[in-house]
């Protein structure tokens, strides 16, 4: 096959598979100049970045298609942000006469290898974004510092501006593989279809993404080398009980001012970050077992995570 | 408003400056031990400013700074600017205002921005003015960064 004949069946094979991508981004409109790419995962939903939304909780979205797109534009809800995973949920009325047809639930595709082709289709005001790139970091479960426990550490070669913030992520078969968000400096990040679809589900549960609570203020101490040795740690920062909210889990289960906590389920926490973490997947109606050191003993306690109530702070 | 010079004069001048701005002037620290003393003396949840000569930022300004106390360096001749390392020792996360702190738990608890006025009987504005602020304090430019630096310093409970 010559050369040219090659380059024109990789350019169709990627137009074809650009167009079966299109029909499953839209653009969300959060704020007056601010717009972002939005991802039809299922209906009624969208997925977009939860960040980037600051704190907004009605959108206008329009999928790309013809000039009158943005007049068509309808307003939807934001249900949950969930600033641990940057994974928003957007509930679109179902009733109203959408101008494409909401595409099924996509194929997933989960454990993307390093050095794979990706399309990463966003969409702004004007119509579609796309930009081919490669899977640079393809690592393993990791937890973000804001305590979300995600399915595989993701980069893609090269920044992305902001209106790919939230723009989708397919692998050369067209399967949907990832949401990307921006990294620290400008990096390019995905968030994998399987922590999309767990936050989406605790979502279908209970129609909003209910925050998890112990009702513990903590800051980190230091331990000195003996104190370190003594208490056989790994780390010399341990977390120190500073405050305990009344009748909250933590006052229930016998918390108090002062207690060190050593391990939560078993797993050594070595500061505030790490009991953000432990959190972070734990769902209201879940039980922790903290380790406490208190006046040089040992106590345990089992704290039961409760919904975060409103007036906490 | 504390002034703060170890010459007799620069403090007259310093004191002299603060007054004619209309600010008060509680106490006058000739030295970092009189410093402390009237970081004392007006409680630290006050939101004491401390004016500074020049040339003695390096000696003076800590003191206050170690405080999370904002401080003003005032040259004797010129024009004065406001000291610290970064932003974060100026505004240190005590300084939240119980609004403040208010918010933050309703963002932590995944409220948007109109549902926290809403609850709370404000503008919609006032919230996003409240957060800004906030960040600034915090020293982070986003909700999540927000919520885990005020998680640290034991300002919001988990």
């Amino acid at each position: 096959m010559p050369a040219s004949a090659l380059l024109q069946q990789l350019s169709e094979e990627r137009a074809t598979l650009a167009d079966t991508l299109v029909p499953r981004i839209v653009t969300v409109l959060a704020g007056r100049r601010r717009s972002l790419s939005a991802i039809r995962w299922r209906p009624p939903y969208l997925i977009t970045a939860a960040e980037p939304l600051g704190g907004v909780e009605r959108v206008a979205w329009h999928s790309p298609y013809g000039p009158e797109a943005e007049a068509d534009a309808q307003r939807a809800e934001v249900v949950a942000t969930d600033l641990t995973t940057d994974v928003a949920v957007i509930r679109t009325s179902t009733d109203t006469n959408a101008q494409v047809e909401a595409p099924p639930a996509p194929a997933l595709r989960e454990g993307l290898r390093l050095a794979e082709t990706v399309a990463i289709v966003g969409c702004d005001p004007r119509g579609t974004l796309l930009r081919w790139s490669t899977v640079s970091v393809a690592g393993g479960a990791w937890r973000s510092r804001r305590g979300g426990r995600i399915a595989q550490r993701l980069e893609f070669d090269g920044a992305l501006d902001a209106r790919f913030e939230g723009a989708l992520v397919a692998d050369a078969a067209g399967r949907l593989a990832a949401m990307q968000v921006s990294g620290p400096f400008g990096r390019s990040l995905g968030i994998p279809a399987e922590t999309v679809e767990r936050v989406l589900r605790a979502v279908e549960q209970h129609g909003y993404l209910p925050r998890p609570y112990l009702g513990l203020r903590l800051q980190t101490l230091w331990l000195d080398a003996a104190a370190v040795a003594h208490l056989g740690r790994r780390s010399a920062r341990i977390p120190v009980i500073t405050g305990v909210e009344a009748h909250s889990p933590a006052a229930h289960a016998g918390v108090e001012l002062g207690d060190l906590i050593e391990t939560i389920d078993g797993q050594e926490v070595d500061g505030v970050d790490a009991i953000l973490r432990a959190l972070g997947d734990a769902t209201p109606g879940a039980e922790l077992v903290l380790r406490l050191r208190r006046g040089g003993k040992a106590e345990t306690r089992t704290l039961k995570v409760i919904e975060r109530p409103r007036t906490a702070c | 408003m504390i002034v703060a010079a170890t010459d007799p004069g620069a403090r007259e001048v310093l004191r002299a400056k603060v007054l004619q701005m209309g600010l008060p002037c509680d106490e006058e620290a000739r030295s970092a031990e009189t410093l402390e003393r009237s970081l004392d003396l007006l409680d630290a949840a006050d939101s004491a400013l401390v004016v500074i000569e020049q040339h003695e930022q390096v000696t003076l300004a800590p003191v206050a700074l170690g405080r999370g106390v904002p401080v003003l360096i005032w040259p004797t001749n010129g024009r004065p600017r406001l000291a610290g390392f970064t932003r974060r020792t100026t505004h240190t996360p005590g300084r939240m205002t119980a609004r403040e702190r208010e918010i933050l738990g309703l963002v932590a608890a995944g409220t948007s921005n109109k549902q926290i006025a809403r609850v709370l009987r404000i503008s919609p504005n006032t919230v996003k003015f409240h957060l800004t602020t906030l960040f600034g304090k915090l020293g982070v430019t986003t909700r999540a960064e927000a919520i885990a630096a005020a998680a640290r310093s034991g300002e919001l409970s988990l």
